[in-house]
């Protein structure tokens, strides 16, 4: 549960405001992110969320020792408990604000908003600390500001020393902190001020410690190197040791207990004060580009630190006299370095809605507005606009605030971050959305990255030629395609796909028998349908003359014989003993019979006369039925067992069964592929014989060359059709008597079917020769 | 039939008959005026064949599946205490039951893919074996055997020798896909096409046997039931 720091109530753990007062909450036992607000573990580093690095990139493991901007002259003595690494800004905002108004501070400026009451130092007391032991919890960048010789006073602009004020005068004369902790100040903090040509730099940055340092710090201690300073240290030459913030009297603040923002801004603002209204006054100072110092990029630096850091490249653009001083008054409680941050922002009233109340407090009321101050005139100082707030404002800065008629030291402000020049309020300036202005003015422009990319050295040769810096992969793929396409290698010949065309349509359309085009006349039917009408009269009459008159048969056809797939049939049979099992299948129907039976009826005849034992079975639930007409023709020893279920499950559980010999009738050589599938797969069957019609037999003769794993034919013996029936007959007669059939009788139906044959064959030719008569048209 | 009353057979003779003429009528069934009037008796003898022979199916599984099953066999058991088969038969059944209740309502429906996939699994098993075996293999092996005469004859390679050439372009024959026109592989494309050519002569000369086959086998049909009317008329005048 969280206490309420306002009313006491307690809360739950997650809860970001209060639910009674709804003041903000600070985060309770863990890490609240600074971007998406969620209170992560206290042992993260990383937001759980959003993945923002939680804990900044030098932290310190005590963070009593931090150097707070504004904050270290009012923390003389450490607080009771150190705040978190994430509370920093909370700190200040305690510090600053007597009374913030917490629902409009951002979730990542939350954190613990108790800010101890601590002792106001007086101007004297921070005289003391100046000189005292511990002047490294000073920023060096303020340290160089304070450090600036006299000399560049003198080149700066003219001003005059009565625009010093005494208590300035007097923090001025302290000399430059060199403190013994001073290795663990930030590198970037450890570097003079720029010296040449202008006496206000120092000379080049030291990168004492590039192990430890990001290189976007390094980078920014190299742009921090900017002739920023001379600018307002001719006005106010010693004003820079009259900052109150320099000395401190607690402990040597390491490296990590600068925030990483902070190292950031400061520098940042050191080359943001090099606007073009100082370049005028110091015109032979270099300008060293941003990105001079950056050697390698940094891996470790969240994005949102690395967009702050690209503010150094805009800085030039930066105009001084709004930097400078504002001539409007500030707030109370703005610190100078804060409004120099927040002076910018103001103009819009967009942002005004953006912006959290306690930061619109520090923003100066009309300062942005303010013309930009002549080179020559010694700009306001922000301290002197600064009205006077006995209620909100710390006692130690009423003390250290210089009366009205005092000039604020311009160097106080050189370690201010760059604040751009307020736009011209009928051009509506900027619009924040959700960050501040300040933060919004962070943020990399254009031209820092026409410098970036100026900077990175292009590729020479490679797939990666022309290409700097990272590796833009999305631009990359999402370029169109722009070379020629390939031609095809190879293409569908039109013939091919005429001829697939075609068995497509074979496959799919099923047989019609009367086809009319369309557009056809009621005549033209009609004559379609005669043609056909003529064709069955045709075939009929050929048909039927043998059928009628039986005795012409013998005339019409000659006695057929039996090939040698027959023959195997029925010298099988010839062999069979007495009482031998023989199964027989009738796969047929009764559409198929009048061929079938055929086929059927003498071979019963000779497996009755064998004497054998015929069981008939059939895959068709009607065969049985045709079996029995066939069967009742026959006497003998004939068993019909009916359907046989299952097709190839009941042909395998027939099998069990011995048999001598399994003849199969078959309309369909589909019946016949699962008997013969069967009896292979079956070590021992036994020997197949089949007798087909005339339709099935393409597919069936095939099994009549194929051998089973023992050497035997698949199927062993076939007759087809009714001639080979009728040749059976005619066999089976010779040998076995009784058969009351005549040969006339047995060669009638294959008369007919030969008639009808020849019939067909006339009727093809005619109509041939008519279509080559009509000159090959087809209607 | 033998041994019905002449007139009763000589009646379903005639019937029969009739109804072959009603099938026969399809000829004619675009004959205008009476084309309406033949297309009835085409569609009636085809619902009554139709009728009748799902009526005898269902006659036929009673009488040739589950009476000899359940009366034969299973009566039996139970009265001989011959358990095993007794649990045979009644697992069936069950299955049999579980099939049925897919028809009968949705939500037991699940109950009978047990039944199915036990007849699916069963049938594949049996199935693909015997295909592999008895046609995949054995066919293969025919195709590629040279042997196949049995006779010493000048001809005894050209008949497998057909077989094999006749196989193997009729595959090439249904090769559709692209083919190259330039590069290495456009000889290999000439003679896929040269290849193919040959096998649609092999398919005509295949489907046209078939079709032979098929037109005879018709022939037949109609030799068959034309003899009957032939002969049911015969019966008629004569008048047994």
């Amino acid at each position: 549960m969280i206490n309420c720091p306002k009313c006491g109530t307690l809360n739950p753990d997650d809860s970001r405001v209060c639910g009674k007062c709804g003041a903000s909450l600070p985060a309770s036992g863990g890490r609240r992110c600074p971007m998406c607000g969620k209170v992560n573990p206290p042992t993260n580093v990383m937001c759980e969320s959003c993945g923002a690095r939680l804990v900044p990139l030098a932290a310190p493991a005590s963070d009593s020792t931090v150097v707070k901007p504004g904050a270290a002259p009012s923390q003389p003595t450490s607080p009771p408990t150190p705040p978190s690494p994430d509370d920093w800004l909370s700190n200040l905002r305690g510090t600053l604000t007597s009374a913030p108004q917490e629902e409009d501070v951002p979730d990542w400026l939350r954190g613990d908003q108790a800010a101890p009451s601590e002792p106001e130092p007086s101007a004297f007391d921070l005289n003391e600390r100046l000189g005292g032991s511990e002047p490294a919890q000073v920023p060096d960048w303020l340290k160089g500001i304070s450090s600036a010789p006299a000399s560049q006073a003198a080149q700066a602009p003219a001003s005059s020393e009565a625009d010093v004020p005494d208590w300035l005068k007097q923090i001025s004369s302290v000399p430059a902190p060199q403190s013994a902790s001073e290795p663990e100040v930030p590198d970037w903090l450890k570097q003079p001020l720029p010296q040449p040509p202008s006496p206000v730099v120092s000379g080049e940055p030291e990168l004492a410690s590039e192990a430890e340092t990001p290189d976007w710090l390094k980078q920014l201690g190299a742009v921090s190197t900017f002739p920023a300073v001379p600018a307002p240290q001719p006005t106010q030459p010693e004003a820079p040791r009259a900052v109150p913030l320099e000395p401190t009297p607690q402990a040597a603040p390491s490296e990590a207990d600068v925030p990483d923002w902070l190292k950031q801004i400061a520098p940042t603002s050191l080359a943001g004060e090099a606007p073009e209204a100082f370049e005028a006054q110091a015109p032979e100072s270099p300008t060293p580009t941003p990105l001079e110092a950056k050697e390698i990029s940094e891996p470790e630096t969240p994005a949102w630190l690395q967009d702050l850091t690209l503010p150094a490249e805009a800085a030039p653009a930066v105009s001084g006299p709004a930097l400078v001083g504002a001539p409007a008054p500030e707030p109370a409680e703005t610190l100078p370095w804060f409004t120099g941050l927040s002076e910018p922002e103001v103009p819009s009233p967009q942002a005004e809605v953006a912006l959290p109340d306690w930061l619109k407090e520090l923003e100066p009321q009309a300062a942005p507005q303010g013309p930009a101050a002549p080179p020559g005139e010694p700009p306001e100082s922000v301290l002197e606009a600064v009205p006077e707030m006995p209620g909100e404002l710390p006692d130690w800065l009423k003390e250290l605030q210089p009366s009205e008629t005092e000039a604020a030291p311009q160097a106080v402000f050189t370690g201010v971050p760059p604040a751009q020049p307020a736009p011209a309020p009928e051009t509506g300036g900027l619009v924040a959305a959700q960050l501040p202005a300040w933060l919004q003015q962070l943020q990399p422009t254009g031209e820092g990255k026409k410098e970036l990319e100026k900077e990175e050295p292009a590729e020479s040769e490679g797939i990666l030629a022309g290409l700097r810096g990272p590796l833009q992969v999305a631009p990359v793929v999402a370029q169109p395609f722009s070379g020629t396409p390939r031609p095809a290698r190879a293409e569908i010949p039109a013939a091919d796909l005429a001829h697939a065309g075609a068995l497509q349509e074979l496959l799919t359309r099923g047989p019609s028998v009367v086809i009319h085009r369309a557009g056809e006349s009621r005549a033209q039917k009609l004559w379609a349908n005669t043609q056909r009408w003529i064709v069955f009269a045709i075939i009929l009459v050929f048909v039927l003359v043998p059928l009628l008159n039986e005795q012409l048969a013998p005339f019409l056809v000659s006695p057929p014989a039996l090939g040698e797939a027959g023959n195997a049939l029925y010298e099988a049979l010839a062999k069979l003993n007495p009482n031998d099992r023989v199964l027989v299948a009738f796969d047929y129907d009764a559409s198929q019979s009048p061929e079938m039976d055929t086929q059927a009826r003498v071979v019963l005849r000779h497996l009755a006369a064998r004497k054998a034992n015929v069981q008939i079975v059939s895959l068709y639930p009607s065969g049985p039925a045709v079996a029995k007409v066939v069967a009742q023709t026959i006497s003998g020893t004939i068993e019909n067992r009916g359907y046989l279920a299952g097709q190839d499950i009941g042909i395998a559980s027939i099998m069990t069964e011995p048999y001598a010999m399994v003849i199969e009738f078959a309309a369909t050589p589909d019946t016949l592929r699962l008997w013969v599938e069967q009896l292979s797969a079956r070590p021992g069957a036994p020997p197949l014989y089949a007798g087909v019609s005339a339709g099935a037999e393409p597919m069936s003769r095939a099994y009549y060359f194929g051998k089973r794993s023992d050497g035997t034919q698949q199927v062993s013996g076939l007759i087809v059709g009714v001639p080979d029936a009728a040749a059976y007959q005619l066999r089976l007669q010779k040998d076995v008597p009784g058969d009351l059939d005549t040969l006339a009788r047995v060669l009638a139906p294959l008369a007919s079917i030969s008639f009808a044959n020849v019939a067909l064959v006339l009727l093809m030719a005619i109509g041939g020769l008519i279509q080559l008569a009509a000159g090959g048209k087809r209607k | 039939m033998t041994n019905l009353p002449v007139s009763l057979d000589l009646i379903g003779t005639m019937v029969a008959a009739l109804l072959t003429f009603f099938v026969f009528s399809y000829l004619l069934g675009d004959l205008p005026g009476l084309g309406v009037l033949f297309k009835f008796f085409y569609r009636l003898a085809m619902h009554i064949l139709i009728g009748a022979g799902v009526a005898y199916a269902l006659a036929m599984a009673w009488w040739s599946v589950l009476y000899p099953r359940i009366v034969e066999r299973l009566l039996p058991a139970l009265g001989a205490n011959d358990w095993p088969t007794v649990a045979i038969y009644v697992a069936g059944g069950v299955l049999g039951l579980l099939l049925v209740l897919t028809k009968i309502n949705r939500q037991v429906a699940g109950l009978g893919n047990l039944a199915t996939g036990y007849l699916v699994g069963v049938g594949l098993g049996v199935s693909v074996g015997g295909a592999v075996i008895g046609t995949l293999f054995a066919q293969v092996q025919a195709t590629a055997t040279l042997s196949g005469a049995s006779s010493v004859q000048p001809w005894v390679f050209v008949d497998p020798l057909l077989l094999v050439v006749g196989t193997l372009t009729a595959l090439v024959a249904f090769n559709f896909t692209a083919t190259a026109r330039k590069g290495p592989l456009a000889a290999l494309t000439r003679l896929v096409q040269v290849l193919s050519v040959a096998g649609r002569f092999f398919l005509y000369i295949a489907l046209g046997a078939v079709f032979a086959g098929v037109y005879s086998a018709s022939v037949a049909v109609l030799v068959g039931r034309l003899q009957f009317v032939i002969s049911a008329i015969s019966r008629l005048f004569a008048g047994r």
